[in-house]
């Protein structure tokens, strides 16, 4: 008998989609705060208008709102001990970000909890979606 | 002593907004297409449902919790906290959505859990780091 894929093309796909969006959101929103003035109630109006009109605040919220509701989709169909963990490659890809677009030097430590994520991911990534269907297969 | 206990709220409301989302999302609610049709109708069934509300009101307590934590005690004892979160979260899938969790799955949860844990602590140590944000929660905004 054929064995049936672990993860289906929709599943890949929306996990993606979840880690890149949460990734770039955040390196967005990162470099648009950056750029921002320090916080006060008598500059609001003016705080204001820099937030809504930097180029880069408006998408980093944009791609956070698309990962929180890609992310919510999945628990639709899959475990939420199988979305949770694999969605933490966003720390991979936002370290990635951090060296090879930002510039930053990342210690070794953190290529190492870069690793250790890896490894985790591709340990769950080896188990089925939804646990749920598969016991519902076997009655 | 109130510092542990904001560690724990943290954690606790944090993992009891991702069950209860994934509670609430579990009736139903996959995206069936990308015309906005189907996405109105997703955003539609997310906005209505209680538990996924249930589940934005602890996302929302663990990330006060968690700046009431930050006011209080350095990053390097509040983030071995959100690391810890992926294990609670895998424990509150077992008992509580009655997930089946493979050995296999433990072992990646734990190795995950170790690999945040020295992500973000190096970040910690290096001010021009960009702290990666936390996968685990869906309304959550904050980056652990």
């Amino acid at each position: 008998m054929k064995r049936k894929p672990l993860l289906t093309l929709k599943t890949i796909s929306f996990l993606t989609i979840a880690v890149l969006a949460n990734s770039f959101g955040n390196l967005l929103l990162a470099i648009g705060m950056d750029s921002m003035p320090s916080f006060s109630m008598a500059i609001l109006p003016h705080y204001s208008f820099v937030l809504l009109t930097s180029p880069f605040i408006l998408p980093g919220m944009f791609l956070s709102a698309v990962y929180m509701f890609t992310q919510l989709s999945l628990f639709s169909w899959a475990d939420l001990s199988f979305v949770v963990p694999v969605i933490a490659s966003s720390y991979v890809v936002t370290t990635l970000l951090s060296e090879f677009i930002l510039g930053e030097s990342v210690e070794l430590q953190r290529w190492l909890g870069v690793v250790l994520i890896t490894i985790g991911v591709a340990f769950v990534m080896r188990t089925t979606p939804n646990t749920h269907a598969e016991v519902e297969e076997i009655k | 002593m109130f510092t542990w206990l904001l560690i724990l709220l943290t954690v606790v409301a944090g993992s009891c907004g991702d069950l209860f989302c994934a509670k609430g999302m579990a009736s139903g609610g996959e995206l069936t297409g990308f015309r906005p049709s189907h996405i109105g109708r997703l955003l539609r069934s997310i906005i209505t449902r209680r538990m996924v509300i249930l589940g934005a009101a602890c996302d929302a307590l663990s990330f006060f919790s968690l700046l009431g934590l930050l006011s209080r005690a350095q990053l390097s004892i509040a983030v071995p906290a959100t690391a810890f979160s992926f294990v609670v979260d895998t424990l509150g899938a077992h008992f509580f959505l009655r997930e089946h969790i493979p050995w296999k799955r433990w072992l990646g949860v734990l190795c995950v859990a170790a690999g945040v844990l020295l992500t973000v602590e190096s970040s910690n140590g290096n001010p021009s780091a960009r702290t990666p944000t936390p996968a685990p929660t869906a309304v959550q905004t904050y980056h652990h």
